[in-house]
């Protein structure tokens, strides 16, 4: 059979390279292979290889017919965790060459658990990325309307550049006060770097953070800019040799990789810590997706890993996006897709307190080396993971594929030392407790990802993916009026698919200074109205050479403007996408008005409301997009819902809701659209596990995808 | 069996009844509500666990949502808020994050309003949103406002929901959220006295109209409002959910369970970590202020006390802590009420202690707390001003936090032995901003300060404060949008920490240009003027003294048009600081609190440093790779590690940076020792010469005059006295010739227990 692949996405996790590729007609075939750090190229060969062989394919031949290609890589992140970026040199304004040092106070507790963040004891700093000796003061000063305070001190500047370039650095990164509000300083700050390297007859990227992140705030301002002054070589330089060996295999277009904020973007795309969040995201995206195959509006998506427990929201067809996410215990004020995540993955350690005698889950977990106890590694301290093999959620002769065989001995006799006889419990009735008990948090954290939205859960479908995914979903939409729970044949490399579903777009921001008093007239609304076009005008120039100098086609591109509403004096906002016509009138800001209000009700309390203040609009945005072409997920025709016989894999005893229970076992690959599987079930696939408790029902769906849904008798 | 009692009452039992028979079955049984087993526990440890962590994550999300509401950068940027839930008693039972001093002065301003009988008048319904800030209610100080909700389950009241945030503006006498002015109440600001201020979960509108007309920035205390009601409904809301799903006679079992599980927690836990036995710690507190303008005449300019700290902790796990031997309250600003002396307690167990997140009432009972009426920790004048309570509370337990560095030490426990914090500086400011709005606010960029220093390592650097241990200080950026000033600095404040073998953690400095704006009122509060509270541990030196300056009628445009150097904070050397060598102008200097002479105009400039705390062992055994870390990242300078870390530094040309030679420290801090041998007396030869000078009372009269006011309190302190001296018990300081500096207050002469709402 002549087969034409379309697409070819690739997501290179901590551990996983995942390959996902999709082929005209919409099959798809999953690769896997080691991510290798050291030159990632190499992992996308083996990863893709895998696939291709799964398909017979020849490298040449798909690698020719991609139409688009995403890489989504982990470089950047494991470029700040192991601070192996470039040696860079910092200008900033005089009097705040400490602000490194000394970071926002949040990030000494950022990214501990509850507990720990009240135990101060434990609070320390992060290593900057640049030393101090590497800092420099300019004395300049810029204020919040834009107005130029202090001048900049030429002579303190040409000295500050001289005594950064005498230290050997390999870019230079400038973060002014307010340079958002107003760039002349930073940009005069930058032709002195360039004439100062001209002399020297040297070229440096130079990193201005008006052109970075131009938006207030600047701990978060430095971050960014900071973090594309280390780390966006090297990953430049990693994108590149991806897209070297794609090419050299008959790849014709550009890679592409994908945004924090969830578009596509050539990898010569100039801010590259935009991709800091790749990966994980796309996840999400294709949830996004896969919504809208299924006319609902509202998803949630979950993705159940060994470390963490990661979910994102789809409301109303929308991402969610968070101007200020915490990565890699740095804040940063980056637009990124919302993905809460706990740390609640299968690999928590689980102890006793000694002295409440309550159970403990985490914070830390056994990560994939040395892993759970049943992995016999080396690991001896119990894990959630341990707590499904000995229940018999887990098939202990075929883990991964039959790649891990669990030691189930091992893992008991720990458990019950360590957690069943402190607790006074018997073995697996106390495991069957602590699964109900993790079941929960992730439950909670999901739920309260909702509500913190003013949303409810009866509106949302959940859908579950990534290695443990679907074998947690009956249990975190258990008892929850989800519309419909649904998980996939390609769960484990959804994250990937997901990539492949996503548009070219850029998102440019750009901070404004508009307020609109309470009983502002025409007038004034008018101004208003004049200054936002004038913003988005400006973005959508910026955008249109962005597009060309990428070599899009512009006629194709579709913009989308955004206004950041918030009450005067609030300091948080609501983004308001503009719907409908701006035709620039006083109209326009009374609909964005009512738009804004809108929003904010459902999310808050109706005591919240106070239109007295006022409104200020603070900040603009516009997304411009091109679209891609999509893989088609195919419509098969439905079957008998009994499933195939060589579908059966015979039964397994699995320690549920309090009993010994016998549960089938069945084959993901092997079902037919159509089929019925009844619980108590599991249903294995190499790469995941989905349960199906008693009281639920399995129905695969005419595109393959499998529904949870309860029994009508039950 | 609480709630069996319950369900078996014929006749409606009032709140007021539920909350004395609460108090007798503790009496009688030892436990909380005579719950003496933890039967759901016992019965069911999952669905225990599986209520508790759902009521504990209703807490953390309702926190974050309302927090969004606000417009107080301290809310929005810096945290300062907390959201707790409540037995219909008001005890405390899970809580967020934040600033958990609250988690306790709420449960005080609920027990206050079932103390008087709020059930009839005005009466408890759905929807009800009643409000406080009046610290002898329950509050530390007026800017904690809180706002609690009752939770009624089908017709019964079975709980309460509440939020707190620290309001940046209150309408005091100088603007901002802690006037330091205020002596009296009446000049403190707007005070909610347990009012109800809406129904229907919406606020009334002459509750915002009086706000608009009373505190200079409406929008911080309105919104800020809407933030602590949004938390409250929420969190209401979802526990409602949830009561529905576990059934309301586990929900009230398992909060009874909950609180007697902390409770027994507690005891277990200090049986564990500390050693048993009795624990003194004293420290110094004072202010400095007389002649400054808009002091009140009746007012205490300058005062300065000793905060005597007696903590015994019983073979059974109990503290008992007491604060005998405080003196009189004060016509000052920093008086404090027990609920603010108890809420302390919270938030120092919290992060000592109880660091699970577990902590609530029941922690709390495993603890007694004991005060002597009529003192700066329980003044018997319910119009003594509590403006600056922090300024006991904090030097009160940083006095907790030596004892338990000690007590965890001896034991072993070396990691957890930490010193914690101190008073933390702060300023406030007003007048007319830069959008010619009249404005107030307190810049809580004081929100993050150095630590005390840690028994294995150094103390946390900018990033800590005693009150909330999610520390922050937000961005200049905020800051500018909400005080015309513009940051010429904020950066490291060299040599701010105490010197150790691991240092406290540093402190740092704002140095702040008046800007567009000729109306700047500024003072400063919650400084230390020559006391250290700050202190350090087995040999580590206290915090560096606490400067403020204010320069006005500057040179500095004219430098910013020559392109001079400008200053950015004090520079290596306080004793020819950076600011005033660079500048010319009239420079007021103070060593704590203040206010400045006149409104500050556009030009003038304020430099505000905040704190670094004490260190942890002695200094001639500090690491040498440590101090030169220090030396590289500006936190110490090369002349006081040399003077007091006993190493000798040398410049390495080729490598730009500063080195140790180990080999001549070595020698040095040998010879230090050596004179420090030399300098030594023998211990009996310095208290023989100390007592000559007491017995003819050759004492500063401050000090007299604390010791008269101390001993006319307390017969316990001065017997404690005179026995260390050896004295007869005809030595007295009561003598004519030394000041009265409160006859007015009570002299109880005993502490208690203050846990009767009926007393406040």
């Amino acid at each position: 059979m002549t087969r034409n692949v379309l697409a070819l996405a690739m997501d290179a996790g901590g551990t996983m390279t995942d390959t996902f590729v999709v082929d005209t007609e919409g099959n798809f075939v999953i690769g896997k292979a080691p991510t290798t750090p050291w030159d990632e190229s190499e992992g996308f060969m083996e990863s893709s290889e895998d696939a291709f062989e799964q398909w017979g394919l020849d490298r040449q031949k798909a690698f020719s017919q991609f139409e688009v290609s995403v890489y989504a890589g982990t470089t950047m992140l494991n470029t700040l965790l192991t601070r192996t970026g470039r040696r860079i040199g910092l200008l900033v304004s005089k009097g705040f060459e400490d602000i490194l040092l000394m970071e926002q106070g949040r990030q000494v507790w950022s990214g501990y658990s509850h507990a720990d963040r009240l135990h101060a004891a434990t609070h320390v700093h992060n290593d900057p990325l640049v030393p101090r000796r590497r800092v420099r003061g300019v004395s300049e000063r810029t204020d919040m309307f834009g107005d130029i305070v202090i001048p900049l001190y030429e002579k303190d500047a040409r000295r500050a550049v001289d005594e950064l370039l005498d230290q050997d650095i390999e870019g230079i990164a400038i973060c002014f006060l307010h340079s958002y509000a107003n760039p002349a300083n930073e940009e005069r700050m930058e032709a002195i770097c360039q004439e100062a390297l001209e002399k020297r007859a040297q070229t440096l990227p130079i990193y201005p953070s008006s052109r970075v992140r131009p938006v207030i705030r600047e701990n978060q301002r430095v971050n960014a800019t900071t973090i594309e002054a280390y780390a966006a070589d090297p990953v430049r330089q990693q994108l590149h040799n991806v897209e070297n060996r794609a090419k050299e295999s008959g790849y014709r277009k550009q890679m592409t990789t994908m945004l924090s904020y969830g578009g596509l973007a050539n990898i010569r795309h100039p801010r590259l810590h935009e991709t800091l969040i790749s990966g994980p995201i796309g996840g999400i995206l294709g949830a996004q997706f896969v919504s809208q195959l299924l006319g609902a509006k509202n998803v949630l998506a979950v993705d159940m890993g060994g470390t963490s427990y990661d979910f994102g929201l789809i409301t109303n067809g929308t991402v969610d996006l968070n101007n200020e996410p915490e990565i890699a215990r740095f804040r940063l004020n980056l637009p990124s897709i919302v993905l809460d995540s706990i740390r609640g993955g299968a690999g928590l350690y689980l102890s006793v307190d000694p002295i409440t005698n309550r159970i403990v889950m985490g914070p830390e977990g056994a990560g994939a080396n040395p892993g759970p106890v049943c992995f016999d590694n080396g690991n001896l301290q119990s894990t959630i993971t341990d707590c499904l093999a000995i229940n018999g959620y887990l098939n202990k002769d075929n883990f991964l594929g039959g790649k891990v065989i669990l030691n189930l001995l091992v893992a008991q006799r720990q458990f019950k030392a360590q957690i069943a006889d402190p607790l006074g419990l018997e073995v697996h009735e106390c495991a069957d407790g602590v699964i109900k008990l993790w079941l929960q948090m992730a439950q909670e954290a999901t739920k309260r990802a909702i509500h913190v939205r003013g949303a409810d859960v009866a509106d949302y479908t959940i859908m579950g993916y990534g290695g443990a995914g679907p074998l947690v979903l009956a249990g975190v939409s258990e008892n929850q009026p989800f519309q419909g729970v649904v998980t996939f044949p390609f769960a484990a490399a959804f994250s990937a698919f997901g990539c492949t579903t996503t548009d070219y777009s850029h998102r440019y921001t750009r901070s404004s200074l508009f307020s609109i008093p309470r009983g502002a007239d025409t007038a004034a609304k008018q101004t208003v109205a004049t200054g936002l076009s004038k913003h988005w005008d400006s973005l959508e120039a910026e955008a249109r050479e962005s597009f060309q100098r990428e070599e899009m086609d512009l006629s194709q591109v579709s913009y989308r403007r955004i206004a950041f509403v918030r009450y005067g004096g609030q300091l948080d906002e609501v983004e308001v996408p503009i719907a409908g016509e701006w035709t620039t009138t006083a109209e326009d800001v009374d609909r964005l008005i009512q738009s804004f209000e809108d929003l904010y009700t459902k999310t808050y309390a109706k005591a919240a409301k106070y239109p007295k203040a006022g409104y200020a609009i603070l900040q603009v945005a516009l997304v411009a997009s091109l679209e891609t072409r999509k893989p088609e997920l195919p419509v098969h025709e439905l079957q008998g819902p009994t499933p195939p016989p060589e579908a059966e894999r015979g039964t397994r005893q699995l320690y549920f809701e309090g009993s010994w229970q016998t549960a089938r076992i069945l084959d993901m690959d092997t079902l037919q659209p159509g089929n019925i599987i009844e619980g108590l079930a599991i249903i294995e696939h190499p790469a995941t596990t989905l349960l199906v408790p008693a009281n639920r029902l399995a129905r695969m769906d005419e595109r393959k995808f499998v529904w949870l849904e309860n029994r009508k008798n039950q | 069996m609480c709630a069996q009692l319950l369900k078996d009452s014929v006749i409606p039992v009032s709140l007021n009844a539920r909350r004395l028979r609460s108090k007798h079955l503790l009496e009688t049984t030892g436990h909380y509500n005579g719950v003496s087993e933890l039967q759901l526990k016992n019965e069911d440890v999952i669905r225990y666990e599986l209520l508790f962590s759902r009521l504990q994550s209703i807490m953390i999300s309702s926190q974050q949502v309302g927090s969004k509401v606000a417009c107080s950068p301290a809310t929005r940027e810096v945290g300062e808020s907390v959201v707790g839930m409540y037995t219909p008693e008001g005890d405390s039972v899970v809580f967020s994050g934040g600033i958990m001093v609250h988690v306790h002065t709420m449960s005080r301003f609920i027990k206050w309003m079932i103390e008087h009988d709020y059930e009839v008048d005005p009466g408890i319904k759905h929807g009800d949103i009643f409000e406080n800030n009046d610290t002898y209610i329950g509050g530390v100080h007026i800017p904690d406002v809180m706002d609690v909700t009752p939770i009624i389950w089908e017709g019964e009241l079975v709980g309460w929901t509440g939020m707190v945030t620290h309001v940046l503006e209150v309408g005091g006498i100088t603007p901002g959220s802690m006037p330091v002015l205020a002596s009296e109440r009446f000049t403190e600001g707007l005070i909610i006295c347990a009012e109800k201020i809406g129904e229907n979960d919406s606020i009334y509108k002459h509750y915002e109209v009086r706000a608009e007309r009373s505190v200079r920035s409406p929008d911080l205390w309105i919104l800020d409002a809407k933030a602590r009601v949004t938390g409250a409904i929420l969190a209401r809301d979802e526990i409602l959910s949830t009561i529905e799903e576990f059934g309301i006679d586990y929900y009230n079992q398992a909060v009874n369970e909950y609180i007697e599980g902390a409770r027994q927690a507690q005891l277990e836990r200090v049986k564990t970590v500390l050693v048993p036995g009795v624990y003194k710690e004293v420290t110094t507190s004072d202010q400095n202020m007389e002649g400054q303008a808009g002091l009140s005449p009746l007012a205490d300019g300058d005062v300065t006390i000793i905060l005597p700290l007696e903590m015994e902790v019983h073979g059974s796990g109990k503290m008992t802590i007491d604060f005998d031997g405080t003196g009189s309250w004060r016509y000052w600003s920093g008086n404090a009420t027990p609920a603010a002396m108890e809420g302390g307690l919270f938030v120092s167990m919290s992060q000592a202690l109880n660091f699970d997140g577990r902590i609530n009432h029941g922690s709390y009972l495993g603890t007694e707390l004991k005060f002597p009426k009529g003192t700066l920790v329980w003044p018997d004048n319910k119009y003594a001003s509590t403006s600056l309570g922090w300024n006991l509370v904090m030097p009160g337990w940083a006095n907790w936090y030596r004892m338990m560095a000690r007590s965890t030490y001896m034991r072993g426990f070396v990691e957890e032995s930490f010193l914690f914090g101190a008073l933390t500086p702060s300023y406030d400011a007003g007048g007319v901003d830069q959008n010619g709005n009249v404005f107030g606010g307190t810049n809580f960029e004081l929100a993050a300060q150095g630590s005390g220093a840690r028994a294995i390592t150094d103390g946390i650097d900018f990033g800590y404060v005693l009150w909330n241990p999610e520390s922050d200080m937000g961005n200049a950026e905020i800051w500018e949008q909400l005080f015309p000033q513009l940051y010429l600095g904020r950066n490291i404040l060299p040599n701010a920490h105490g010197f150790g073998k691991y240092r406290g953690g540093n402190g740092w400095q704002s140095l702040l240009l008046t800007h567009k704006t000729n109306q700047l009122v500024v003072t400063t509060e919650l400084c230390q003027a020559r006391a250290f509270d700050h202190q350090g541990l087995f040999g580590g030196y206290p915090g560096k003294i606490h400067y403020v300056y204010v320069m006005t009628d500057s040179d500095i445009k004219e430098r910013i048009a020559n392109q001079d150097e400008l200053p950015t904070g004090e520079g290596d050397d306080p004793n020819n600081p950076d600011f005033t060598r660079l500048l010319k102008g009239k420079v007021q200097v103070s060593h704590g609190n203040m206010t400045v002479e006149k409104p500050m105009k556009d030009g003038d400039i304020l430099l505000m440093q905040y704190r670094g705390m004490g260190g942890f062992g002695d200094p001639l055994e500090r690491d040498p790779k440590r101090i030169e870390d220090d030396l590289e990242n500006g936190i110490v300078t090369t002349g006081m590690v040399e003077k007091i870390c006993g190493v000798v530094v040398e410049r390495d040309e080729s490598e730009n940076r500063w080195c140790v030679n180990v080999e001549a420290s070595e020698a040095k801090r040998q010879a230090l020792r050596e004179g420090r041998k030399a300098k030594a007396v023998p211990a009996r030869d310095w208290v023989k010469a100390q007592r000559a000078r007491i017995e003819k009372y050759d004492l500063p009269q401050v000090v007299l005059e604390i010791y008269k006011d101390v001993s006319s309190h307390s017969k316990k302190w001065m017997g404690e006295y005179r026995d260390f001296w050896g004295f007869e018990e005809s030595f007295t300081f009561d003598r004519p010739e030394i000041r009265d500096v409160n006859p007015l207050a009570l002299r109880s002469g005993v502490s208690r227990v203050a846990d009767d709402p009926a007393e406040f």
